[in-house]
C-alpha cells in the first residue's frame, strides 16, 4: 500500500468516509430495491397462492399469504372452457406470427443495414415513424380493411397484421451495420450474391439478433388481447387472452379460485418462455434504446 | 457506409462501364425487393388505415351498411366540439399523462440509479422488476382488481392493519384513475429501468472517478456528471412513455368495460373512440373523428419532443 497505486485514487479516498455512512447508504439501496421487487411480483405470487386456496379462505376478509394446496382448482377451471382450443390457437398464431416477422424483419434489416440505395433513410424514417402513430387510433379503419378482406374470425386477421416487427427491423439492421464490410467484400470475390450472402453467412450471424425478435413478437402475440377480442366471434379462433377475459366475464366471475387458476395456466407458457430468454430480451431493449 | 465504393473500384477495372452500370442499377434496385414483403404488409395494415381514418371522419359511416356511406364533412368535428363526453375524455387522459408520465419517469430512474450503484446480484433484480412488463394483461388485471377489492383486497387490508381509512379503488370517482395509475406504472416502469441502466452503463465511471477526486460530492456528480448524459436517453423514455400514456385504454377496459368507471371517471379518449366505433349502436365515422384528434395529439407532441432533444443535442454536445 504505498504511493504506486495511483489509479486506486477514488477507493483511497472513499476509505476516509466514515463506515457507518457506507453502511447505511448500502442497507437503504437493497431496502429500496428489495421493497420494489417484492411489489413487482407480488401479484404474481398472489395469483399462485388464490389459485391454491380453498374457496372459503379465498372469500375471507383477513388475506391469506399461504396456498392450501387445493390442486382441484385448476381442474375445476380447465373442465369450464375449451382451453386446449384456445391454447392450440395461440400456440399457432404466435408461431406463425414470430415465422413471418423474424422472415420480414431480416430482409428489411438487411437492406437498411447492408445497401446503399435512394431513398433509404426517408423509408428508414417512414418506419420508425410508426411508432408515433397509436395503433389504437387507428383500430376503426384497421377493423374495417380486415372484415372487407374477409378476414373477420380467421387465424390470419391475428397473423398478418403483425407479421411486421418495427423494433424487430431495427434490431437486424444494428447488427447489420456492426458487421464488418469487408466481409460482404471477401464473400463477393467469391462470386456470392447478395441474397446468398444473406443465406449462407449473414443470416446466421445474426442468430443472436434474430433470437431477441422472435422473443419479443412471440410475448407479443401470447399477450394480444384487445385486438383478437375485436376481430373473433367463435372459440375456434379465439386466442387465450380472449377466453380468459370471455371466462372472467362468464363462469370465473363467481369462482375467484378457479380464475386465479386459469389466470395462472394461461400465463405460465409466456413466464417459462421469458424466464429461459430473459438475458438475451433485456440486452435487445437496452441494444434498441441506447442506439436510437 | 464506405461499402458501395471499395467494392466498385475492382469492378470498375475488369468489366465494361455499361455492364457496371447495369449491375450497379440492379444491385441497388434489389434493396426495394427486400424491403417489399415489410412494406406491403405495413402498408395494408398501417399506412392505409392512419390515412383512412382522416377519410372515414367525414361520414356517417356504418359497419352493417354496405356500399356507399353517407358523406357528412366535417359535421362529425362539430358535433365532437359541442360533446360534453370528448371534452371529458380528453380532459382525462391529459389528466392521465400529466401524472403518470413524470411519476414513471421519475421512478424508472430512481431504480436505475439505486440498481447501478454497485448493488450486488443486479442482474436478478432487474429481472424481478422488468417481470411484471411481459404478463399478460387481461391476467395482470384480474389479480389488481382483486387487490382493489373494497372487502377481500390487499390494499384495504393494509390499510386496515394501519388503521387508515379504506378507499373504494376502483368505485370511487375520485380514485379510478389513481388506482390505473397505480396499475400502468407497476406494469412498465420495469422497462424504462431497463433503458435507463442501459444509458447509465455506458456513462464511463471514470468521469464520476475523476470528479469525486476533485472532491465532488454524490449529489453533484449526478448533477454535472451524469444527468447531463443522461438527457438524451431521458428523452426517448419521455417520448415512449408520452405515446403509451396517451394512447391508454386497455387497462381502463379491462377494469370497468366500455363505460370507463363511475362517472366515466377513467374514460379517456382511447376507451371513449373504441365504445364510439365497436358497441351496439355503433359510430365509426364518429369514432374515427375521436381518433383524428388522439393521432394529431400524439403525432404533434411526439414531433414537439423529437424537435426539442434535437435542439438540446445541438446546444449541449
Amino acid at each position: 500500500m504505498s504511493t504506486t497505486r495511483v489509479p486506486s485514487r477514488p477507493s483511497e479516498r472513499s476509505r476516509h468516509w466514515p463506515w457507518q455512512y457506507k453502511w447505511t447508504r448500502s442497507v437503504l439501496l437493497y431496502i429500496v430495491v428489495g421493497i420494489t421487487a417484492i411489489v413487482a411480483v407480488f401479484p404474481l405470487y398472489w395469483v399462485f397462492v388464490s389459485s391454491l386456496l380453498t374457496s372459503h379462505n379465498a372469500m375471507d376478509v383477513v388475506p391469506h399469504f399461504w396456498p392450501d394446496w387445493e390442486w382441484s382448482n385448476y381442474t375445476r377451471a380447465w373442465n369450464l372452457e375449451p382451453w386446449g382450443q384456445f391454447f392450440a390457437n395461440s400456440i399457432f398464431i404466435a408461431t406463425c406470427t414470430v415465422a413471418l416477422a423474424l422472415l420480414t424483419s431480416l430482409l428489411a434489416g438487411y437492406a437498411f443495414g447492408t445497401m446503399k440505395f435512394p431513398g433509404r433513410n426517408i423509408l428508414f424514417l417512414a418506419i420508425l415513424g410508426l411508432i408515433m402513430i397509436p395503433s389504437e387510433a387507428t383500430l376503426i379503419p384497421s377493423y374495417l380493411i380486415v372484415s372487407t378482406l374477409g378476414w373477420i374470425d380467421t387465424y390470419q386477421a391475428q397473423i398478418i397484421p403483425f407479421a411486421v416487427s418495427i423494433s424487430g427491423i431495427f434490431l437486424i439492421r444494428q447488427f447489420f451495420l456492426s458487421l464488418p464490410p469487408s466481409l460482404w467484400e471477401a464473400a463477393q470475390l467469391d462470386g456470392c450474391t447478395r441474397f446468398g450472402f444473406l443465406w449462407r453467412i449473414a443470416g446466421p450471424l445474426a442468430r443472436p439478433a434474430l433470437a431477441v425478435v422472435a422473443l419479443q413478437v412471440f410475448i407479443g402475440s401470447w399477450n394480444a388481447f384487445l385486438w383478437p377480442y375485436l376481430v373473433t366471434t367463435s372459440d375456434r379462433f379465439r386466442p387465450i387472452e380472449v377466453g380468459l377475459q370471455a371466462f372472467l366475464a362468464g363462469e370465473g366471475g363467481t369462482d375467484p379460485t378457479g380464475l386465479a387458476a386459469a389466470a395462472a395456466f394461461t400465463t405460465l407458457p409466456v413466464l417459462v418462455v421469458f424466464l429461459i430468454a430473459q438475458r438475451q430480451f433485456i440486452e435487445g431493449i437496452s441494444v434498441g434504446s441506447t442506439k436510437g | 457506409m464506405e461499402l458501395e465504393s471499395d467494392l466498385s473500384m475492382p469492378a470498375r477495372k475488369v468489366v465494361h462501364p455499361w455492364t457496371w452500370h447495369l449491375r450497379r442499377w440492379f444491385s441497388n434496385g434489389q434493396a426495394y425487393l427486400y424491403l417489399l414483403p415489410a412494406f406491403v404488409i405495413l402498408g395494408i395494415f398501417a399506412y392505409a388505415p392512419s390515412i383512412f381514418v382522416f377519410y372515414m371522419s367525414l361520414f356517417r359511416w356504418n359497419f352493417l351498411r354496405h356500399g356507399s356511406q353517407p358523406f357528412i364533412g366535417l359535421d362529425n368535428y362539430t358535433a365532437l366540439f359541442h360533446d360534453p363526453n370528448f371534452w371529458q375524455s380528453l380532459w382525462v387522459t391529459i389528466l392521465y399523462v400529466v401524472i403518470s408520465v413524470p411519476v414513471h419517469l421519475f421512478l424508472a430512474l430512481f431504480l436505475a440509479l439505486c440498481l447501478m450503484a454497485g448493488i450486488r446480484a443486479r442482474a436478478f433484480w432487474r429481472l424481478a422488476i422488468f417481470s411484471p412488463f411481459i404478463m399478460p394483461m387481461v391476467a395482470t388485471t384480474t389479480v389488481w382488481y382483486w387487490m382493489f377489492d373494497t372487502y377481500h383486497g390487499l390494499f384495504n387490508g393494509i390499510l386496515r392493519l394501519l388503521h387508515l381509512k379504506t378507499v373504494d379503488w376502483l368505485g370511487d370517482p375520485h380514485w379510478t384513475l389513481f388506482s390505473i395509475i397505480l396499475y400502468t406504472t407497476w406494469k412498465s416502469a420495469g422497462f424504462s429501468v431497463v433503458i435507463f441502466m442501459a444509458g447509465l452503463g455506458n456513462i464511463s465511471p471514470s468521469l464520476a472517478e475523476a470528479a469525486r477526486v476533485d472532491g465532488a460530492n454524490s449529489w453533484q456528480i449526478f448533477r454535472y456528471i451524469t444527468w447531463p448524459l443522461l438527457v438524451p436517453i431521458t428523452l426517448v423514455v419521455m417520448l415512449l412513455a408520452t405515446i403509451e400514456a396517451f394512447k391508454m385504454f386497455q387497462p381502463s377496459f379491462l377494469f370497468f368495460g366500455s363505460t370507463g368507471g363511475a362517472g366515466y371517471s377513467a374514460r379517456t379518449l382511447g376507451l371513449y373512440l373504441f365504445s364510439e366505433g365497436f358497441s351496439n349502436d355503433a359510430h365509426p365515422g364518429y369514432g374515427s373523428t375521436i381518433s383524428v384528434i388522439l393521432f394529431l395529439l400524439v403525432f404533434t407532441i411526439s414531433i414537439g419532443q423529437l424537435a426539442l432533444s434535437q435542439r438540446r443535442m445541438s446546444v449541449e454536445y
